[in-house]
């Protein structure tokens, strides 16, 4: 059974309550008990010794009274020596009580006075015979005639071997007769009764208490008349101790008792192991001490069996509960241990796991009712959330897809960078959900003119991703029908306003930029106008604007006309910037975006557009964003400033023709010399980096324009190799190591950072595209 | 451009000079190469490179001196330049290019480093 388990703890915890309130009653009952068994035991010894002094008493008193009686006959009347011998045999007749009887005259009151009279009747085997003392032995020196007569007072003799006459250990009663002889009470003679030691023996069997106790007599001089081994008769009794020590502890005893009081006390047993009580008291009428010895441990055996039993009882009751709690906790935990394996299981993910029936209507039961419900409905919810996810990731998948789609409708994807002969043009959209309503645009016209179109669709999500495909359809069909830019405005508005059940609308700038006069003629549907940087200020450009696009037939759109110049940056961009709210739904501002502008004047247009989306996310901050952005950014430059463009094809021999065809011009525009190698250097590189690594296909090469200004000299290369920014992606060696462990080679990227002030990589369409920018001081 | 050398050998200071006319460039550097090869296999102890009539060096060129002067410092012997015009010690600048070769403005310095260094080995 592990140690965790329920019905390991039921038990232990049960088991120790019982067996701990068990004890606590064992050892209250016990203690009870032995009191109470301890005082019983005491009063049992006492009655038992005081029965057997009493009886003993008695007995002695008997044959007491029986000698006394005879002995008033005998002093009160004058009878024959034959007579005599019929009172006596009469008084010893039919009675069991005494051993036998004497009757002895003072020599001189005998028939014959030498020989005197001394006659003795007893029992030996149940008759009674006769034994005439005077021929036995002089019994005028028997202790029971002499101690009578110089006492004058009836004797107890100390016991005795009565050889001649019983032959037997006995003890003798003796009581003097007198007679009145002139006047004078004269000493007639003594009649005696007795009574053997084994008739004594049997009155204190009784007092035997346990295997070692044993009840005893003593007569008054101290010799043995009764104890438990026959030898020791007539024996003092301080010669059948087993040590000194016992003897000192006896004769204190002994001695209270003979001055006639009772004693008790505790000492060793003989065996020196247990401890003893000794109880002694003297008899009343002999003074004969009576006692009885015996040990405590024997007397409270009954105790310890009682204790015995009662533990080994509980022992039992312990062990039966034990079986017993052990069975029920069992019959609780198994269907709780069946459920929870069960519960693993369908946690594991099989739902099909049958549960334990639920046979009663317990909590048990009404747990396994409750699990299996529970098990249902999981498993239900489970394939429904199954279901579920697989038709999210369904519809995820084809938002993925459509977001692809309507990405695809713009220029670059979401993200175009184009340099152009007359314009620089970035421009990048970022919806907020997977697919937006944001839209841009932009064509090349015959290298004359460029259109521009930004829009925003009402709404976002799916359906303003539908209008605004649709919207971009219908403006990549009507951008060559006019140069009108309202016109194109007024068709776009009719063709959306068919059909618009839902009300989307789209607010749209749509522009044409004249690249050899840097005129743009724009229309505003309801969109936001766009800022001019030019010099070191940015402003909102002014606008007259029209309404949203889809709303209402028949609408006009006033025409708005901005020279520009070039090196101005115009940025057009949507109200997911200007309207992009932080924690404390503050716009972003026309403002800031002016500011944002005028602080990153004179970078290239793609580190002023991630200029601006960054403070726009700084400002939203933690606020996800809410509408899709939209920026475009256009920088016009002069037309033919870029006339001179040379491709090359070969690779042997390109560099040298490159730099001749470049010192021709640079020798035109009177370029300082150290530019002018400089400038072919720069070249040289770039050149034959492309041709190391682009992996140009046969009869593809690097073309290259050549831009002199006042102020700078521009170079784009422009090739259809792999993807290659050497900027980025170039090996460059780090500079300035020691000779030994500089790499050779990758150089070239350095030294176009070195002579070079601007360098810009883009990726357009399937052309590398590199402007590099040398400024030249004036 | 074309790219001329001409090789002047000093035997006794165990000397040689190349000199560079015109431009040393992707197509030139590797014809100056072998030629260079061809001069510092020969051991010298000291190769000066002249660059009085060179008016044009790109990486290409400068790769090819940057191994040679490993190789050279690699045999125990030098690898000099001589007489850069303004515009190459830009390029030499820019790509902090071999930063412990020995480079002399003109004639009379190259000499006087010649001849200190002749000194010395005698004076051990």
């Amino acid at each position: 059974m592990p140690v965790n388990s329920l019905t390991t703890r039921l038990v232990l915890l049960l088991t120790l309550t019982i067996a701990m309130t068990l004890t606590a009653i064992t050892i209250v009952d016990y203690l009870s008990s032995r009191e109470r068994i301890l005082q019983a035991q005491e009063t049992r010894v006492e009655t038992t010794v005081d029965d057997a002094v009493r009886d003993l008493e008695t007995r002695l008193m008997v044959l007491e009274e029986t000698a006394d009686l005879l002995a008033e006959v005998v002093q009160s009347g004058d009878y024959s020596e034959a007579e005599l011998r019929n009172l006596l045999y009469e008084a010893v007749d039919d009675r069991t009580d005494l051993f036998g009887a004497a009757l002895a005259l003072h020599p001189p009151f005998a028939s014959n006075p030498v020989r005197g009279f001394a006659h003795y009747y007893f029992y030996r085997e149940g008759r009674i015979e006769s034994s005439d003392l005077t021929e036995a032995y002089d019994y005028l020196l028997s202790s029971w005639f002499r101690e009578a007569l110089s006492r004058g007072e009836p004797i107890w003799t100390e016991p005795y071997f009565d050889a001649g006459g019983g032959e037997v250990n006995m003890v003798t009663y003796s009581v003097p007769m007198f007679r009145e002889v002139d006047g004078e009470s004269v000493f007639y003679g003594v009649v005696t009764a007795d009574i053997t030691l084994d008739e004594l023996q049997y009155y204190l069997e009784r007092m035997q208490l346990g295997e070692r106790g044993f009840g005893f007599l003593l007569s008054r001089s101290g010799k043995v008349m009764v104890s438990p081994n026959p030898d020791n008769r007539l024996r003092p009794w301080a010669g059948t101790m087993p040590n000194p020590e016992q003897a000192e502890r006896w004769a204190g005893i002994i001695s209270r008792v003979t001055a006639g009081e009772a004693a008790s006390d505790k000492i060793a047993c003989f065996d020196q192991d247990q401890q003893c009580v000794i109880k002694l008291a003297p008899l009343e009428s002999t003074r004969w001490p009576v006692g009885a010895f015996y040990s405590e441990y024997e007397i409270l055996g009954p105790l310890r069996d009682y204790l015995t039993k009662s533990v080994l009882s509980q022992l039992l009751t312990m062990v039966l509960l034990l079986i017993g709690i052990t069975w029920v906790s069992r019959r609780i935990t198994r269907p709780l241990t069946s459920l929870a394996t069960a519960t693993e299981e369908i946690a594991g993910g099989n739902f099909h796991t049958p549960l334990p029936p639920a046979r009663s209507r317990d909590e048990l039961g009404r747990l396994v009712t409750a699990f299996s419900t529970m098990q249902g409905e999981l498993e239900r919810y489970v394939s429904q959330l199954q279901a579920e996810t697989a038709s999210r990731n369904r519809l995820q998948g084809e938002l993925q897809a459509a977001t692809a789609i309507q990405m695809s409708m713009l220029p670059g994807a979401g993200r175009a960078g184009v340099i152009e002969d007359g314009f620089k043009l970035w421009a990048h959209l970022r919806p907020a959900k997977s697919v937006g309503g944001d839209l841009y645009t932009f064509h090349i016209q015959s290298r004359k003119r460029l259109f521009l179109a930004v829009g925003d669709v009402s709404d976002k999500g799916v359906p303003a991703a539908l209008f605004m495909a649709r919207a971009m359809t219908l403006l990549q069909q009507y951008v060559y029908s006019t140069l009108d830019a309202g016109a194109i405005m007024a068709q776009l508005n009719e063709e959306l306003v068919e059909g618009n059940e839902n009300c989307m609308f789209v607010t749209l700038f749509i522009g044409w930029l004249e690249l050899e006069t840097f005129t743009l003629r724009f229309a505003s549907g309801g969109h936001t106008p766009p800022s001019l940087s030019r010099g070191d200020r940015v402003v909102t450009v002014e606008q007259e604007s029209g309404p949203a696009l889809g709303l209402a037939e028949a609408q006009e759109f006033p025409l708005n006309t901005v020279q520009l110049a070039p090196g101005d940056q115009l940025a057009i961009f949507t109200d997911g910037i200007d309207e992009a709210f932080d924690a404390d739904q503050a716009q972003f501002g026309l403002d800031a975006v002016n500011r944002v502008l005028a602080d990153n004047r004179g970078q290239n247009l793609e580190a002023i557009g991630q200029a601006l989306l960054e403070a726009v996310d700084a400002h939203q901050g933690e606020v996800p964003q809410s509408d899709d952005i939209t920026l475009m950014l256009v920088e016009p430059r002069e037309l033919g400033s870029a006339r001179n463009r040379i491709t090359l094809t070969d690779d042997a021999g390109a560099v040298s023709t490159l730099q001749a065809w470049m010192a021709q011009l640079m020798g035109e525009a009177e370029l300082p010399l150290d530019i002018r190698a400089e400038m072919q250097l720069v070249a040289e590189e770039v050149v034959t980096n492309v041709y190391k690594y682009g992996q140009l296909a046969s009869g593809h090469g690097v073309s290259m324009e050549l831009e002199i200004a006042e102020d700078r000299v521009s170079m784009t290369f422009r090739d259809s190799g792999v993807p290659f920014d050497p900027l980025a992606e170039a090996k460059r060696s780090s500079l300035g190591e020691d000779i030994d462990s500089a790499a050779i080679g990758g150089l070239g990227v350095h030294l176009l950072e070195g002579l070079t002030d601007e360098q810009e990589y883009r990726r357009e369409g399937d052309e590398n595209c590199l402007l590099l920018v040398k400024h030249l001081r004036q | 451009m074309e790219l001329s050398t001409n090789v002047e050998v000093d035997e006794e200071r165990s000397l040689a000079r190349v000199s560079l006319v015109g431009a040393l460039n992707t197509d030139t550097a590797p014809g100056f190469e072998s030629r260079l090869q061809d001069v510092i296999s020969r051991g010298f102890a000291v190769t000066v490179l002249d660059m009085k009539d060179l008016d044009y060096i790109s990486s290409a060129g400068l790769r090819v001196i940057f191994k040679a002067a490993k190789e050279v410092k690699g045999s125990g012997n030098r690898l000099a330049a001589a007489n850069r015009k303004p515009h190459i010690e830009k390029v030499f600048e820019i790509l902090k290019a071999l930063p412990d070769m020995a480079v002399f403005a003109n004639d009379e310095e190259m000499d006087e480093y010649l001849d200190s260094m002749q000194n010395q080995v005698k004076g051990e």
